[in-house]
This record gives structure tokens, sequence and C-alpha cells, in this order.
């Protein structure tokens, strides 16, 4: 009896894999910076949350090149002055390997001119495209950034409407530096789609109320209108079109819109809205063969699992700041040194990274690497996410 | 007359002398924040010159400072080494454009004034975003080009700007210190007291408000051509709403028409401000404690009655005290 326990334990200890060793040696130095106070805290400080639950599960499995991964955190305040400031600390003082983040894009295009210049991998999680545009506002070469494009937004948007025969829609834009990104895009795609702006209207963000705009965006008679902002004036514009007499065209927000705020602000004007999004708001209609959809779970697992979801319940800006590590690990690993040079170069070849947000390749030209098919369509159903269908 | 230096004139030698001190001292990368102060302590200076002597509250300083580093950018992409020129013409551009506004506005009432010169900062704000191929809208634009000076020629790097900011400052001390001292100044401090009085004295009210508020103007706009070239990045956002009344606390703090004081103001306070990162959540309460305190200890200064009484030969030799 005895002898079978001995082997049946024996046997039990060979089929349990090799633990994963301990990361040992001196941590990798990597940057953070979060808005965790002014007006981006609602994305920034999450992010940090995220990103010290990342680094604690890559510490976990063996960390990255057998060494740890040491995360120095600094709070932006929603401002680029400070953001330049911070980063500074990180690199002269601090002597970081990489930075994560910034959150917005005013933050993100105050720091990028002394990273590149002191030539410092940075991963943005911000969501504006400026940052890797190059031409007026610079170059990119050491500027990564995770969350989509907003092209990738337009283009994810203008398939569906395609789809759906809508061919006439009206836009109407924040005056910030998100809104103007996302009209200049939408103007610029529409004709590939085969699509006609008839009417467009930009609003303050900041407003409190929108009706003017939205009268005279359904007089034009649009098919479909879409209101590119984030925050709380994104509802305060569904609720001013649901208002309105008469047919009312088909409401599209924009990818910065998916969370749990949005249908909580429009209330039964969110009936019927639709908006891209990452497939982290919609993990169960991924299906199996769907090379995100294992990621997205154990992501949305964890996030329960340490807390964060009771504080700052899952929308779709969540996943960025993993992904910017997830990416740092992947360059990491294919550079095969903590070297920035090293690491820049390794980033810019990888393919097919599997993240929350999407599967990055990125290549010279393209600095975020994720498709249109790193998006979903959601609709709002009786004041849930669904799949668009 | 004494040879000696007044106190105020030791206090500001000593307040300059230290400041020194720190941008010799201190390593690059925290120069940067006391840059941006300093930044801020030049709006504030500017604001003094509207307010301190003109006795007009302005909160128009933020687009006066952005107005200079938009033009000063935009030049500069086209004539890159003409900074000798474009710097001087763009203070002058903005001294003449802030006396041109001044003289409308001089009838207005305080609250009126108050209004009309938040619009300006609402105008230029609207200008940057409607004119975004030439400014790069709400994004803001890069800035590539740097400040060539004849035979130094390009500035860059922290000290030197530190050294820039501080001359900035330091000219617009001695501005100060001499037009209050002078007959335009005193003329001014007396439109500030009583304007009716002043006026039918034959004080000629808006052209002597107007000097002074272009010459806030003027040290707006060069402090936002330094702030533009230094950071290397202006968008909108840095030149807002909220510059002008930060500028407008401190001088509160401070109290206008001092001179010393408001600056001194700045330097501390934002420098404790910026260092109470590690509050975390608690920062924000902190901050607003701390400036609340500050306000009440301004108040509780200028409601001194000992510090307010003139001595009668003073005022009779047109001293003020400060």
């Amino acid at each position: 009896m005895f002898a079978r326990i001995l082997l049946a334990l024996t046997v039990l200890a060979l089929c349990a894999g090799p633990a994963a060793a301990a990361p040992s040696g001196d941590p990798i130095l990597v940057g953070g910076l979060f808005a965790e106070s002014g007006p981006a805290a609602f994305v920034g400080t999450p992010s940090r949350l995220v990103a010290e639950m990342t680094v604690k599960k890559i510490n976990d499995a063996g960390g990255i090149l057998g060494r740890p991964i040491k995360l120095v955190i600094h709070d932006t305040e929603s401002n680029p002055d400070v953001a330049l400031r911070m980063a500074r600390q990180l690199v002269e003082a601090e002597n970081v390997l990489a930075i994560i983040g910034p959150t917005s894009t005013g933050e993100g295009l105050a720091v990028k001119k002394y990273t590149e210049e002191k030539k410092v991998p940075t991963i943005m999680t911000v969501g504006g495209d400026p940052i890797i545009a190059g031409g007026n506002f610079g170059p990119f070469t050491w500027t990564f950034k995770t969350p989509q494009r907003t092209s990738t937004a337009v283009q994810k948007i203008y398939e569906h409407l395609k789809a759906k025969g809508v061919t006439s829609v009206a836009v109407m834009t924040a005056k910030d530096a998100f809104g103007q990104d996302g009209l200049a895009h939408l103007k610029n795609l529409a004709g590939k789609y085969g699509i006609e702006i008839i009417a467009e209207e930009t609003f303050d963000p900041k407003g409190t109320d929108f009706s003017a705009q939205a009268f005279k965006l359904q007089a034009a008679g649009p098919k479909a209108v879409i209101i590119w902002t984030i925050g709380p004036a994104g509802a305060i514009a569904a609720k001013n079109f649901a208002a309105l007499p008469g047919d009312k065209p088909l409401v599209v927000e924009c990818h910065g819109q998916p969370g749990p705020e949005f249908p909580q602000l429009a209330g039964p004007a969110a009936e019927g809205v639709i908006m891209p999004a990452t497939k982290l708001m919609a993990p169960d209609s991924l299906p199996a063969s769907d090379p995100q959809a294992a990621v997205v779970r154990a992501f949305i697992a964890d996030y329960d699992k340490e807390g964060i979801q009771a504080k700052f319940p899952l929308n779709t800006h969540s996943g960025y700041a993993y992904d910017a590590l997830i990416l740092l690990q992947a360059g990491l690993q294919k550079a095969g040194k903590a070297d920035q040079a090293a690491l820049r170069d390794a980033l810019e070849a990888l393919t097919n990274v599997v993240g929350v947000s999407g599967v990055f390749t990125i290549t010279p030209e393209d600095h975020n690497g994720l498709s249109t098919d790193s998006m979903v369509m959601l609709q709002i159903t009786n004041g849930a996410y669904t799949v668009a269908k | 007359m004494s040879a000696r230096p007044s106190r105020q004139a030791r206090n500001v030698a000593g307040f300059f002398l230290a400041l020194c001190a720190v941008g010799l001292f201190l390593p690059n990368y925290r120069l940067l924040v006391v840059n941006q102060h300093l930044f801020l302590a030049i709006n504030v200076l500017a604001l003094n010159f509207c307010l301190g002597l003109g006795g007009q509250i302005s909160l128009a300083q933020g687009g006066l400072a952005g107005l200079g580093a938009y033009a000063s950018v935009l030049a500069h992409a086209h004539f890159p080494q003409a900074s000798a020129i474009i710097v001087p013409v763009t203070a002058l551009a903005a001294f003449g454009l802030a006396a041109a506004v001044s003289r409308p506005m001089e009838r207005l009432g305080e609250g009126f004034l108050a209004m009309a010169t938040l619009g300006l900062s609402l105008i230029f704000t609207n200008l940057v975003l409607t004119m975004e191929p030439l400014t790069g809208g709400s994004a803001g634009m890069m800035v590539e080009t740097r400040l060539i000076l004849p035979w130094i020629g390009p500035l860059s790097g922290d000290r030197t700007f530190f050294f820039l900011f501080l001359g900035l400052l330091a000219l617009g001390c001695w501005i100060f210190s001499a037009l209050k001292n002078s007959r335009p100044g005193r003329a001014l401090l007396a439109c500030k007291d009583d304007p009716l009085a002043a006026s039918s004295c034959g004080i000629d009210r808006p052209a002597l408000r107007s000097l002074s508020f272009g010459l806030g103007g003027a040290f707006s706009a060069m402090a936002g051509m330094l702030h533009a070239h230094y950071g290397g990045f202006i968008n909108p956002e840095q030149f807002s709403l909220e510059l002008s009344l930060k500028a407008l606390l401190f001088l509160v703090i401070g109290g206008p028409g001092n001179l010393l004081r408001p600056l001194l103001a700045v330097m501390v306070l934002e420098t404790l401000m910026s260092g109470m990162q590690f509050l975390g959540e608690g920062r924000t309460l902190a901050h607003g404690l701390l400036l609340t305190a500050a306000l009440l200890a301004g108040y509780r200064r200028t409601a001194r009655p000992a510090r307010n009484t003139v001595p009668a030969s003073s005022v009779a030799e047109g001293h003020k005290p400060m």
C-alpha cells in the first residue's frame, strides 16, 4: 500500500510541470506615467492599477529575461507640464529603460519630443493619433501606442454603416483635440466607403446641452449621426437626439464611449445606439477560435480578482496599460537584452502579439499595429451592450 | 537722496541672488519645474502692471502669452534665423495690441473689464482652434525651431532658459520699479485710487492705463515666446484661462502693487504644491488648504491698520509703502 502511495506521489510530482523560476538579478526599471488626478483620472487611475497587476503577473511568471520588472510610477495630474517633468525625472534621475504612458494626448505630445530626443522607448496609452502621425507632429521613432488609432475606429464605423446601406451621415464632434482628430479622419475616409457627410457641427465637450446642434443636424436628414467625444458629453448628445420630434437618425458614438457610464447617463436614450469598442466589452461573443478570447477572459478574471472591477468597472480603456506591458515584454524577449536601442528595434518588428485590445503587428510605418479586426461594433439593448448585428 | 539702496531693493536683490544660486546648483531636470514657475511668475508681474499699477483687472494674461508663443513659433518656422527681429517685433505688437484694446475698455467698470478681458482670452483660444491648418488646432504643434541670438547662436538647455526667464523677470522688475517711482507711475496710482479725482487733476487716464496694460501684454508675450521655444510643444491649453486665473490668484495673495511678495508667493507656493505628489489623492485638498491659508494671510496683512497708515510726510513726498 505504502509503495503504491509513494508511486502515485512520484508520478504526480513528475506530472506537475517545473515551477516558474523566481526572477533574479537587478530589476529592469520601467517608468509609468498615469493621470491619477485631474480630468483624465478616470482612465489614468485604473490604468495604474492594471499596470501594477500586470507587472506582478509577469514577475510571478519569472520576470523578463530572468529579471524582475520594477515599475516606477508618477502621477501626471492630467497636465502636460507635469507629464514632461515626471518623464524627465524618470529618465534623468531614475534611469528607466522604457516608459509606459502617459494617459492623455496632450500629455503624450508634451512628453514625446523629449523621449524622442533622449531615445527612450515609450509605449503610450493615449487615444489621439498625432503622437504617431509624423509630419508636423515630429518623428515617432521611439514612440508606440496601444489604443486603436482614430482612423481604425472610423473605418470600423464606416464598414458597419456601409454594410447596413447607410450612405448619408451627419457628424457632431467635440471642439477638443480628440474631437478634431475624429472629424479629420471622418472626413478623409468617408469617400473610400461611399459615405457622404451631409452636415457637421461642433460642440464644447464641457457643455450640458447640445439640442441646437442636434436639431440642425436632424434637419439635414441624415440616416445616421456620428458623435465624437469622450466623457458625459456623448450621453448628453444621445439624449438630445432622443428628445427630438420626428424621424431620428441612428446615433453612432465613438470608440471612447463604451463603458458602464454611457448607458447609465443616457438612460432610455441609449437604446439602439451603436459604437465601436475593444473586444474587452464583449467577452461572451468571442468564439473560441478568436486568438484574443483566452487573453480577454483571463484579463477580466484578474481585473475582478484584484478588486479593480469593484472600484473602476471595466470599460473599453481598461486594457491599454496591460497591452503596453505585454508589448514591452515581447519586445524585451525578442531583443534578448535590456537595451533601449535593441528594445526599440524589437518593438518595431513585433508580429502577432496577442493583447487585450487586439493582435499587434507593428511596422516602422505603423507604431500601433492594430486593424479593424481588433474592434467589435456594440449596440445597446435594454441598457446592456450586445454585439451589433 | 540717500545713496544706500532701499530695503525693497535689497529684498529684490536677495530674491534674485537666491534664485541664481538655485539655478546654478540644481540638476537640469529639476530646473524644468523652476522654469515653469518662472514662466508663471513673469505673468504675475505682467498682471501687476495692469492691476497693481493701473488698477485694471485683467484675465487676458494667458491669451497674451499664447499670442506671443504662437506668433513667435509661426514666424520662426518661416524665418528661423530672425530671432533678433521676431522677438522684439512680437513684444512690440503685443504691447500695441494690449494698449489698443485697453483704451476702449478703460471706460468699463471693474466687473465689466474682467469680463471683457476674459473675452479676449477666449477669442485667442477660439482663433487657435479655428485656424487649425496653421496652428494645429487643439492638438497643438511641435516647436522645431530655436531662438538664435546674434554672436551667441541657438539657445537651448534648461540652465540657459533659466537665466533667460530670470533675466526677463529682472527686466520686468526694474521697469515696474522705475515706472512706479516715476511721474506716470504716480499718476497711474492716482487713477487706481480715485479715477475721477485723477481725471479732474488733468491726468490722461486712458493713455496712462494703456501704457501699463501694454507693458503687461508685452511681458506676457515675451514669457510665452520663451516658454514655447523651451518646452518644444505648444497647445491652446497651456495658455488657457487657467493661466490667467493662476496669475490673478498669486497677485492677490502677494498684494497687487507690491513688487516682490507676489513673485515670492508664486515661487514658494508653486514649489510646495508641486512637491506634494507624495500625498496622493489628498493633494488636491492640501493645495486648497495651502492657497486658502495664503489668501487669508494676505488678507490679514493688508487689513492690519498699522501697515496701511502712511506717514503724512511720505504722502507729501509722493511715496507709498511697498
